[in-house]
């Protein structure tokens, strides 16, 4: 087909409606970087992206944000005001803080003040190391992205992102609160085998939880789980998972 | 609330600038990212899952891909904000659709906005179509029955066949009305604002 004769494609092609033989020859044409169809596209998708203005607009509850800049790495839950560029004028902040100090001779409080903010910085700094191997791990190519609890009425539900080579990620919502002295713990089911611990996590006040298991995951990983168990853990599962997300191949 | 959507809006010189930092993994972009963008995404999952719990996970997701997949987004072939908004659209309608128990359906892929696809002004151009009011004035001067479908299947993410079905007419009637609905929105967009005001 020619470039003027799918020229009437291209906004359904945006719309996702585009079927059979005429999206195989549009594809063909940008496959090809054709110069006419392809800015003929993207001018279709900017005229049905238009559609999403029509949308009530909402506001997202603010722990969004927070949450969302978690999941990849950027902050840790409930920390959204520091980053690492913050770090700098931290340190410069404490340095100006001691000089002040001596001048007004009083050292033994500055001291204390010191190591107060050192060991918020440390702990802080010690958390940003913990989430940068999440960063990572989402960074990487082969990283499989399962979700789980969709469309379920109120269990658990979120996403599992799995790499072969670096482990696995769980974010998950509407965890159940725990019984005192009781802890989650994430199982990696081999197909026809038992389940294998993959370590002990809590979850936030308000059910979400972030969890890395780092290592390779075994090719023959058929899914995760995560059920409640004794606080130092179980050799094997004691209850029902309280979910089962299945893996497709690794 | 329109200024939040209006804010989804940036130059392409802007918008490039952004993509970089993003890039370069400067975590302040990011969170730029999702002032700019958190707003719009959350409101289209929302209105397509109808969920605000699954809305909140579908968003998230919507931002670990773009924040995955911005190495290999070129400003040079495709908007910022168009990649966004359909990123978080396919999302929630993938997540319909498997709720539904139906096959994932929307032909086409993310990666086709990746491939060059326009040049220079995206952003630009985007400016105009998308301010909120007078995308409604577009939608509002379009006949019910093609407005009707052209929300069918931007959010309930239908195919031709399952609106027919689902509205009890010809299927070329209504591939017939898809057509025309979408050359009309485009030509109520590309007028004056001051028509649709």
């Amino acid at each position: 087909m020619t470039c003027d004769e799918l020229r009437d494609e291209y906004e359904i092609y945006a719309l996702g409606l585009s079927e059979g033989a005429e999206r195989r020859e549009l594809e063909d044409h940008l496959e090809r970087s054709c110069p006419q169809c392809g800015p003929g596209v993207a001018m279709a998708l900017q005229t049905v992206s238009a559609l999403a203005m029509l949308a009530e607009p909402v506001t997202p509850p603010a722990r969004l944000r927070r949450r969302v800049m978690a999941a990849l790495g950027v902050e840790a839950p409930g920390q959204s005001w520091f980053s690492w560029p913050m770090l700098i004028p931290a340190a410069f902040a404490v340095g100006a803080l001691l000089l002040w100090v001596e001048t007004r001779g009083r050292l033994e409080t500055a001291q204390t003040e010191l190591a107060q903010s050192r060991t918020q910085i440390e702990q802080q700094a010690k958390e940003l190391g913990q989430l940068r191997p999440v960063l990572a791990f989402l960074n990487q190519p082969d990283t499989k992205l399962v979700n789980f609890g969709a469309g379920a009425p109120a269990p658990p539900k979120g996403s599992i992102l799995v790499n072969p080579r670096d482990g696995v990620l769980l974010m998950a919502s509407n965890l159940p609160a725990l019984p005192a002295g009781r802890t989650y713990q994430m199982w990696l089911i081999p197909k026809g085998g038992a389940p294998r611990s993959a370590g002990l996590f809590q979850a936030l006040p308000n059910g979400t939880a972030i969890y890395v298991r780092p290592g390779a995951v075994a090719a023959d990983t058929a899914a995760v789980a995560v059920s409640v168990e004794p606080e130092a853990g179980s050799p094997a599962p004691t209850t029902t998972p309280i979910f089962v997300a299945p893996m497709a191949g690794l | 609330m329109l200024f939040l959507i209006l804010s989804a809006i940036l130059g392409p010189d802007e918008s490039r600038r952004l993509v970089e930092r993003l890039r370069a993994r400067d975590a302040t972009a990011l969170g730029e990212l999702y002032d700019l963008y958190g707003v719009v995404v959350y409101s289209i999952i929302l209105r397509i899952a109808r969920d605000r719990a699954t809305s909140e996970d579908l968003t998230q997701e919507v931002f670990l891909r773009v924040w995955n997949r911005i190495p290999s987004f070129d400003t040079e072939r495709g908007s910022l904000s168009t990649w966004v908004l359909t990123i978080a659209r396919h999302s929630a309608i993938d997540f319909l659709r498997s709720r539904g128990g139906k096959q994932a359906r929307l032909n086409i892929s993310i990666e086709t906005l990746e491939r060059p696809l326009t040049g220079g002004n995206a952003e630009t151009e985007l400016q105009s179509a998308t301010d909120a009011k007078k995308v409604r004035a577009a939608m509002a001067r379009l006949e019910p029955k093609h407005r009707q479908l052209l929300e069918l299947a931007y959010f309930d993410g239908l195919s031709q066949s399952e609106m027919a079905e689902k509205l009890e007419l010809p299927l070329g009637t209504v591939k017939t009305w898809v057509r025309t609905a979408l050359r009309q929105l485009r030509e109520n967009l590309q007028q004056p604002s001051g028509v649709n005001a």
